[in-house]
Order: C-alpha cells, then structure tokens, then sequence
C-alpha cells in the first residue's frame, strides 16, 4: 500500500476476528477508511462480510484484532457508545423502525445529539434536501414505504447522528435497478460531506467505480486490499474475486460439467 | 470403580427408577408412621401433577398452568362418584382419567390457539375460577364449606385402608411413570422434543402442530386427574381451597427444578419441594419465600433443572469409565443409496404478494426425477419464498403447485410433508437433547404412522417401526459418513455436521421430493464436496432435487436444469452451459450492468471471467 | 349507577396494573408477572407510612414510590437481566411474584390492612349513584395516568426511544441508545408508579397479600383486551373489565363476576388475538 492519503484513518481495523459462538468465521481483517472517501469491501455471499461490519460496531464480539475510531480504541465499547463516538451502520434489510413516522425515524436517528424533539425536527429538513421524496411521506408510517423509500430513511436516520464514518451494508440489496442507481448516487455524494465511507456489496465493477479503495474478502479472510489508482486493470480485481470461486474445488468440476 | 460403573450402564435406564419406586412400596413393612407416609402420599401426588405439566412444559414447550384445574376435576369426579356409592377405586380413576381428558381437549382447543403468554394466563384464570365453580354447584360440592364425609375408597369390592391405600398410591405413582417413560422414548417423544424446538421444523416433518400440542396438553391432564382421585380418597374431604394458586406455583417450581424436560426430573422435583417448602405448611408465608426464590433461580440458573445436573455426571461417569471415546470415522465406502422413487414437482404461474410488495410473479418450473434442479438469484429475489409456498408455509395467491401431478393447493406444510416433500433449512434446526441417530429417525415420523397408544403399549407394531426407524436412520448416517457420530449429541455438532444431518433426516422418508435450501452455505471445502457427492449418488438413485444455492461453482458443478429468479420472476431456465453464457443472468445475478453503472460492454467481459473461471489455472 | 361507579373504580385500578404492564412491555418487550404485586407492596408501604409512622400524605406517597422503584430494580437485575431464554421470564418475573406475596405476608401479615385515604371516606351522590371520594380519584389518577404517558412518550425523544426498543432491539442500540440502561429505568420507573398508587389504591381494596394474583390476571386481561402496548386501550379494557364485574356480581351473583370476566377474556382473544387497539401486523419473512 504506497500512496496513502494525508491525514489520519477515521476508522482503522486492525487483525479482527469474530463469529457466532463457538464458530469463527472472519480472521485477521484490516481494513481503513479515510475522512472523505470510500472503501469498498467485496466478497460473495458468506465470505464474511456483514460479520466484519458486525464486529466493527459492536454488535458481534471481537474476539482478536483492534477497532480505532477517531484515533480511539472502541474494540471493548458498547455499541451505543461506538455510535456516539461517530460511528453509523445502515444494516441490510433496510431496519427502519416500521411503526414509527417517517419524521419520528429521522428524529430517532438524531437521538445521540441530545437536542430537543422540535430542533431535531427542523434537522430532518437537511435529509429531506437529500431525498425529496422522504420530505413528501414525513407522515406516513416507515411500515407503508416502499423498499427503495425505506433505504432512503434508514440512510438518512443514520445521517441524523452526523456520522464521521458510516458503514452501509448492501444499500443497493433487492431494490430495482432504478430505485438503485437513485440510491446509489447519493451515497456516492456522502464523501462530499467529509463522510469516511465503508460500502459492502456484492456486485464488483459498480461498486469498485466510486471506490477510494478496494478490500475484497474470501473465505473470511482478506484476498486483496489496495487503493483503487494502484489498480490499472479490472482484470486484476476480477482474477482475486472469480478465480477463488472456481478454484476451489477442481475435482467436483470433473465429474459431471456443464455440457 | 469404572467395571461397576460399566456394569450399571449395561443395565436398561429404567432399572434405578423401578427400583427406587419398589423400595419406596416396601417401606410400610419396615415401619412407616402416619406423619410420613402421609408426606410420601402427598408427594407422590405432587409428582404425578408435576410429570404432567413436564409433558407440556418440557416436551410440548406450552407453559400451561391448568394442572391444578385439572387435579381439581379429577377430585371432585371421585369425591362426587364415592357420595353417590361408587366407591370403587379403579371406576374412579379411570371415569376421572376419562373426565380430565375431555377438559383437557375442550380447554385446550381454546387455550392452544392462543400465544404462549396467552395461555399461560388463561390456564393461570381457570385456577382463579375453582372456588367459583365450586360455589355455583354448591348442592353436590358442598360450596366452600368443602365436601366432607366423603365414603373410603374399595377396591374390587373390598374397603381400602388407610395402610394398604399407601401401596394404591405408590402403584399409580409408578404405572404413570411407566406410561410416561414409554411416551418420551418413543417417535412421539422426540416429535414433541422437535415441535418444542421449531414447530416450522415440526410441520415440515409431517408433524400436526396443532394435534401434537393438543396431544401432550391432554394426555398431561391425565397424571393431575389420577392425582385428584388420590387425593380426594386420602382425606376423604376436599375443598376448593387445596386447589388455588399456592398449589399451581409450587408444581410450576418442582418442574423447573426436577428438569421440565425429564421423565422421573418431576419425582425428584416434587421430593425436594414436599420436604422443603410445603413441610412448613404452618408457616405458608415461608412456603412462598421459598417457591419464589426456587422459580427466579430454575429460570435463571438451572436451565435443564436437577436432571440436566444427573445427565452431565453421567457422561462425565461414562468418559471416565471409557464407555464413550472420541469416535472415530470409520473407513471403507459409503453403502449403496437404494432406488429413490422420485417423482415430479411441478410449479405452476405462482405468484404471491405481501402487503405491496410483488414477492414472486408467474412463476413456473418442473422439477423431474433423477435430475438436480437449481433455484438461483440474488439476495431477495424470491428463492426461499418460493421454498416456503411449496413446502405450504405461504399461502398461494394465484397459481398451483404439483407433486406427481397431484395439486397441492391449499395445503398446510404437515400435509405437504406426508406428500412426499422434504427439506432443510438455512439456518439448521435440531432439536436439543437428542442423540444423531434419533434426530435422523424422527425423519420418519410420517412414514409408518404408529399411534401413541401403542406406543405407551409397547405394542409389536410400535417395536417393528422402531427397529425399522433405527435400521434406516443407520443406513443413511452411514451414507453421509456420519455413522461414527450416531450417538452423539446433535445439537453439539459443527455447522457442516449439522447441515449434513438436515439432509441425512430430510432423505431417510424416501422423499419424493427434496428441497435443499442452502445447503452447502458456511461449509468448508471438504464438506461441499461431500455434500455434492451424497447429492450426485440422490440423483443417480431416482430422487427429485431442488437445490436453492448461492455458491454459483456449486450450481454450475451439479445442477442438470437451472431456474434463475431475479426480482421475483423467472428470467431464464436451461441447463448449466446455456445460464453460464446467458448476459441477463449476468448482469442480474452479478450485478455487474446497472442503471448506476450502466456498461453494456461489461456483460460479455464477465463471461469471460465465468469462463476462466472453468479453468482455475489460467486465473492464477 | 352506584354499581356502575364502584365498577368504573374498580376498573381503573385494573387499568392502572395494566399501564404498569404495558411500560415494562414497551421499553423491554418483557410482560412482568409481579406488576400486580410492586403495586400490592405499594399500598402495604403507604400503610407504613401512614398509619404506623403516621407521616403526612406526601411524605408517605414519596417514601411508597422510592420503596417500590427500589423493590422493581432489585427484581430487574436478579430476575430479568441474567435471563438469557426470553421464555424462562414468565417463571421468572412469576417467581418474583410469588416470592413478594411472601414477603409482604412475614412483615406485614395475612390479615388485610385498612389504608386511609387522604381526602375522607364520606359518599357523595352522583349523577343518582352513590360514590366514595377515592373511587373517584381512582378514575380520574387513571384517565390523567394515560394522557401523561401518551404525552410524554408524543414530546420527548425518550418516548420515541422506547417504542424503539421494543420494535427492533438491535437497530436502536445502533441509534445510540443505551438499551439495557433504559430498561433498567423504565423497570424502576414502573415501580415508583406503582409505589405512587398505593395511596389510591390502598382505600379502595385495603392492602392485603391476596391482592396480587387477582388484579395480575385482572390487568393481563385489561391488556389483552386494550392490545400490547396500547395505553388508551388500557383506559377501555380497563373500565369494561370493572364494570362487567360489577354488573356480573350484582345480576348474577358474586360467583359469576370472575367467570363472566373470563368469558370476555375468551371472547376477546379469539376473535382478536392482538386486543382492540392494536392492529394486527401481517407477517413478512
């Protein structure tokens, strides 16, 4: 890794390893994410992924490795205090709270800044300059929204807390392909705000287009971790993510091939 | 030390109990006085009330609290019988069996229906009602002055005394245990043991929740009927006031800490609390200190009570005594699957929506026999909602599905499951205290029905289909390369294990149809292999397999016909070589063309890298 | 309409259990079996205070709410926290319960203990019924308790917070909030509320041990009546309850009164399992 950029990591994993009780499933993750830009970390289904971002916020216990945010180490804090410290998880599945408002989700999202239910009112204006559309529904019940609009709150929740880093866990995940790129574009715009970005996805190339970075895991383990500018050629990218899915196993290929 | 111990293991489990309990019969021949045999009679009470909440506590997992209703109806059936001149004792216990069974089922067609906290207070109210009900029938019940002068009890025309009605009490106590014993080491005992784990799992198996759980709620009212009677001829008096909420809650502590989910657990339970806490009747305030403290301890510390405790030792015995070693695999091949009669599963322009959201739309597939069809498609495409509708966990709104041509519309996952459909799950749900071998037997439960009456009976129908589910749940352990494991506890398993043992369960009905949902998710390589094998040698012997898998090399590896799913719909079918090629499934299931990042150009270069994928040695 | 007035009063001490419930219920998705009994340990305490140590009425509703609040503490941290099956907790929380009913009975005895209430016991007419003063108050403590809470729960962030937490545990941890502390508080808050009752309660049923088991089961049927969670359902399931016994006792008989609630209890939930103010969510996997 040469290059690096000025300043300090917002977030910087470190050796990290967890899993469900007895079952390890990630070991030795290191990851960074720099105020400003995107990290994309890649991987197939069951490479470890979620469990990582699990791990980072507390919610899975780390059983090796560190965890700094904001130059301090949170690898033993409460998740709400790691959420304090400024840290956001949008989780998969779009976890907004179904029975609540619009509005009173966005509030909700704000709860860490300590501010009064009406101040933190009029803050939600500045996630509705972002997705107009939520600005539209602020009345309605989170329950009632479609896929696309409930991505749109669980973002916009987490942007409430004003985030230094913010993990977001397949916000593209079962959405149609328009809602999508409607998503998608405004998460590429989190960097202009000074967001360290950490964006877990399965599908490559789109991804890796507004990355800074590029961490791909297999296996839960890290297969390639680089600066996106020290990657001229996709291909290399695609080779570390395609080659370990068919070089597994060769003699289960033999017996009975596509034909 | 480890030769006796050796010795003792050798003998049946039931040799201790029995003999516990025939010494207990013999005590009165050496010299018993009144004050004890009367607490050993009302502790034998107590565990009869106690075994039967274990039945639906522990086994069939509904905290129902009716016990002491029940005690209560079994009561006033012989204090009512014994008034009117039928004092005979066998006529009274079997018309207050009789009486609590038809409670049981009326209560609990009511009570089942409702959730877990429902029932648990509903059951709680009807304690609540005894002295009420009691006061309305005041004419025969004698209303809250009690029933007194109730007629001793005779048996085949003789009077009982109060010494020989000792042994009368003793020999229901154990006839009981007996009875429960043969209940919970039988199919339908670990059929409850799964319904309390998963009822998902347990209608999936072909297990009627509902009629399971109605089964186990009345056939525990019968001990707390037996009891009732007992109790009625021991004082010759009863009053509502035996029957209240003191009583409820010291059953509820004596199971938690006997073990709820253990056959003689409530023996044990029931001793410690009519030694302790209902010794110091004269202080009852003492008597609720204590019961409190043992409820808030059992749910918090002893989670499998006294008789989890007894277990632990004795593995910890049988490790030491060398009875259990660390198996190891055995080598040799795998024995021959036999012919599978496979048949088609065919799904018809289904579709189903929830609330807004379209989940699956107009789809259609065949699955056919000797052949591994695969479902594939993103995350929240629709795959495992498609399981669910065929297994009948969803209803259909539009559309039909067929096993072997027969429509299955409208049915309810246990009728599904007696049709021929099996499954796994993604997440692998296993009972907890079963052996390996057990957990694979209950696969058969559907197959070779066997009623609980012969069960209890130990009749040779029930025997030839226990040997026949051991036999089978043998066989396919083996096939799995698991036969080494067949006695050990299933839930300890490693997740590969566990997913193995879900396919070894799933196969041993002979399925017509088998469902694999995931299957080789979280499994290490060697493992996939394995699995890919035993799916390779179902195909091979005739079944029919529906494959719902992520891993791509998997599918493209095993499969003979690909369906694949994106945003609920069908956007291509065809063999391996044809979905491999197809720029749609691509740019789909890849993710790699979208409106965000739309390239056309991409789709044909990730061909490419699906096809470099085929030879790993160009990728490296 | 006397019949109808002792029925509303007893209704809102029903109505008033249940809010209990339903604060437990909503911060931690817990139903605490021994509500009933924090309040029963509430009009014992006011007892206490008034009468043997004869303190004025504030001083004794004080020392009643601190008491309790410490009492329903105590019980979260040794019978709910360590709780790791969530279906180990009704024996648990009952356990609790039972082990209350205890207690109260070694310190304070078996016999029921008569409570004075503050503003007299002289009847008053009303509306051509006849009505104590603290039966009064006990609607009026009812009806005031509902819109405190719903107001509360509406204005301050905290409110939105809890309901939160009962919706999805592990996304409101990930909003900032401090679960276990929260449940914590709102555990000790249900016991100062409950301490606070003993005051109006206490006149209307005396305090006496037996009291818990009858109004749990009454309040759990307020709740399945009103819906989890709901406190204007409370307000209805609450006042029906006590008027249905009421009436039940007098045109039938004082032994249909408990079976006559208990039929409305059947009725309700089968034919709404979720009670009349919640609605029922469909279920999505």
């Amino acid at each position: 890794m040469t290059a690096e950029p000025s300043g300090e990591p917002v977030l910087r994993v470190r050796d990290l390893g967890t899993g469900y009780g007895d079952l390890r499933v990630v070991w030795d993750v290191s990851i960074d994410v720099w105020p400003g830009e995107m990290t994309v970390l890649l991987g197939r289904n069951g490479a470890g992924k979620t469990s990582t971002l699990r791990a980072v916020t507390g919610l899975n216990k780390a059983v090796a490795g560190s965890v700094e945010l904001a130059g301090a180490d949170v690898t033993r804090a409460a998740v709400h205090q790691r959420v304090r410290g400024g840290l956001g998880y949008v989780q998969e599945g779009k976890r907004v709270f179904h029975k609540q408002t619009v509005e009173q989700n966005l509030i909700l999202g704000g709860y860490t800044r300590g501010m009064s239910r009406s101040a933190l009112r009029a803050e939600a204006g500045s996630v509705y300059e972002v997705f107009p559309v939520l600005g539209e529904k602020r009345g309605l019940l989170a329950g009632s929204l479609s896929g696309g609009q409930q991505q749109m709150l669980a973002i916009g929740q987490a942007l409430m807390a004003r985030p230094k880093v913010l993990l977001l866990d397949e916000p593209s995940g079962g959405l149609a392909p328009v809602v999508m790129g409607e998503v998608m574009r405004q998460v590429a715009r989190l960097k202009e705000r000074g967001i360290g970005v950490l964006l877990v996805e399965q599908a490559l190339e789109a991804s890796v287009r507004v990355a800074d970075h590029v961490v791909v895991l297999d296996m839960g383990r890290v297969l390639f971790s680089a600066r996106k500018d020290e990657i001229d050629d996709l291909s290399v990218l695609r080779e570390a993510y395609f080659g370990k899915v068919s070089g597994g196993s060769s003699d289960a290929g033999k017996s009975s091939g596509p034909t | 030390m480890a030769a006796v111990w050796r010795g003792l293991r050798s003998l049946p489990t039931w040799t201790l109990p029995l003999v516990l309990g025939l010494v207990l019969l013999s005590l009165p021949w050496f010299g018993l006085d009144f004050t004890l045999s009367r607490q050993i009679q009302l502790g034998c009470i107590l565990a009869l009330l106690v075994s039967g909440l274990n039945l639906s506590l522990g086994y069939a997992g509904e905290l129902a609290l009716g016990q002491v209703a029940m005690y209560a109806a079994g009561a006033y059936t012989a204090g009512l019988l014994a008034t009117a001149g039928w004092t005979d004792l066998l006529l009274q216990l079997a018309a207050a069996g009789l009486a609590v069974v038809l409670v049981g089922v009326v209560t609990g067609m009511a009570g089942l229906r409702l959730g877990s906290l429902s029932l648990a207070m509903t059951s709680f109210f009807l304690i609540l009602l005894i002295p009420d009900i009691v006061a309305i029938f005041e004419e025969h019940t004698g209303g809250r002055n009690g029933l007194a002068g109730i007629p001793a009890g005779t048996l085949l025309g003789r009077p009982v005394d109060p010494e020989s009605f000792y042994f009368v009490v003793v020999a229901v106590l154990i006839g009981w245990f007996a009875v429960m014993r043969n209940i919970a080491a039988s199919r339908h005992g670990v059929a409850l043991q799964v319904l309390k784990q998963s009822p998902v799992l347990a209608s999936s198996m072909g297990i009627s929740v509902f009629r399971m759980k109605l089964l186990a709620y009345a056939v525990g009212a019968v001990p707390a009927g037996l009891a009732g009677v007992l109790f009625a001829n021991l004082d010759l008096y009863i009053s509502a006031e035996a029957f209240g909420f003191t009583m409820a809650t010291t059953i509820l502590a004596a199971s938690i800490l006997g073990g709820p989910m253990s056959v003689y657990g409530a023996a044990v339970g029931a001793a410690v609390m009519q030694a302790g806490p209902n010794q110091s009747s004269n202080f009852q305030q003492f008597a609720l200190v204590f019961t409190g403290i043992f409820l808030i301890a059992g749910g918090v510390l002893l989670r499998g009570g006294l008789a989890d405790l007894a277990r632990k030792a004795v593995d910890r015995l049988d490790r030491a005594a060398g009875l259990k070693g660390r198996p190891e695999p055995e080598a040799g091949e795998a024995p021959d699957l036999p012919r599978i009669e496979g048949v088609e599963l065919g799904v018809e322009d289904v579709s189903k929506a929830f609330g807004g959201n379209q989940a699956l739309k107009d789809v259609s597939f065949r699955a056919l026999p000797g052949r591994v069809t695969a479902l594939i498609g993103p995350n929240g495409s629709g795959k495992t909602t498609l399981l669910n509708m065929i297994s009948g966990f969803y209803r259909i709104d539009s559309g039909r599905v067929l096993v072997a041509g027969a429509p299955l519309k409208g049915a309810v996952p246990h009728r599904v499951a007696r049709a021929g459909v099996a499954r796994t799950f993604q997440t692998p749900n296993i009972p907890e205290g079963v052996t390996v071998l057990q957990a694979v037997a209950s696969g058969r439960y559907s197959s070779d029905r066997v009623s609980l009456l012969s069960a209890v009976l130990r009749l040779p129908r029930f025997r030839r289909a226990a040997r026949a589910d051991l036999d089978e749940a043998g066989r396919v352990l083996a096939l799995v390369g698991m036969g080494h494991l067949r006695d050990a506890e299933a839930v300890s398993l490693p997740l590969g294990m566990r997913r193995l043992l879900e396919v070894a369960r799933s196969l041993v009905g002979a399925p017509g149809v088998l469902l694999l949902d995931e299957a080789a998710s979280g499994l290490d390589e060697d493992e996939v292999d394995r699995l890919a094998g035993l799916i390779r040698r179902i195909r091979a012997a005739g079944g029919t397999v529906v494959l719902v898998e992520h891993n791509f090399r998997l599918v493209l590896d095993l499969a003979d016909d690909i369906v694949v799913l994106a945003h609920g719909q069908v956007i291509a079918q065809g063999p391996p070589s044809e979905i491999a090629e197809n720029p749609r499934v691509l740019s789909e299931y890849l993710g790699v063309d979208n409106e965000w990042g739309a390239d056309h150009g991409t789709a044909a270069e990730f061909a490419g890298a699906a096809k470099t994928a085929e030879a790993p040695e160009e990728a490296s | 309409m006397t019949i109808i007035w002792g029925g509303l009063a007893l209704g809102a001490v029903y109505a008033l259990v249940a809010i209990g419930y339903n604060i437990v219920f909503i911060s931690s998705n817990t139903f605490n079996f021994a509500q009933a009994q924090l309040m029963m340990v509430g009009t014992f305490v006011t007892y206490t205070g008034l009468v043997t140590f004869h303190l004025p009425v504030f001083a004794a509703v004080l020392l009643a709410m601190a008491a309790v609040a410490v009492v329903a503490s105590i019980e979260e941290r040794v019978a709910i926290r360590p709780v790791a099956d969530p279906s180990a907790l009704l024996v648990t929380t009952l356990g609790a319960a039972v082990l209350l009913n205890g207690l109260s009975q070694l310190t304070w005895g078996t016999q029921p203990l008569s409570v004075p209430f503050f503003a007299g016991d002289r009847v008053l007419g009303l509306l051509g019924g006849r009505v104590y003063p603290v039966e009064l108050a006990l609607v009026a403590v009812a009806i005031a308790a509902v819109l405190i809470f719903t107001l509360l729960s509406r204005r301050l962030v905290t409110g939105l917070a809890l309901l939160a937490m009962a919706e999805d545990r592990e996304a409101a941890m990930l909003r900032g909030i401090n679960v276990r502390r929260m449940a914590f508080w709102a555990f000790a808050a249900s016991g100062a509320f409950a301490g606070l009752l003993g005051v109006f309660v206490g006149p209307k049923t005396f305090a006496v041990a037996t009291l818990g088991a009858s109004l749990a089961l009454k309040g759990f049927v307020v709740v399945a009546i009103g819906g989890f969670g709901s406190m204007p359902g409370t307000l209805v399931g609450g006042l029906a309850v006590g008027l249905v016994e009421a009436v039940a006792a007098r045109y039938l008989g004082s032994e249909y009164a408990l079976i006559s609630v208990f039929a409305v209890l059947l009725l309700i939930l089968l034919v709404r399992p979720s009670g009349l103010f919640v609605r029922a969510q469909e279920r999505t996997v």
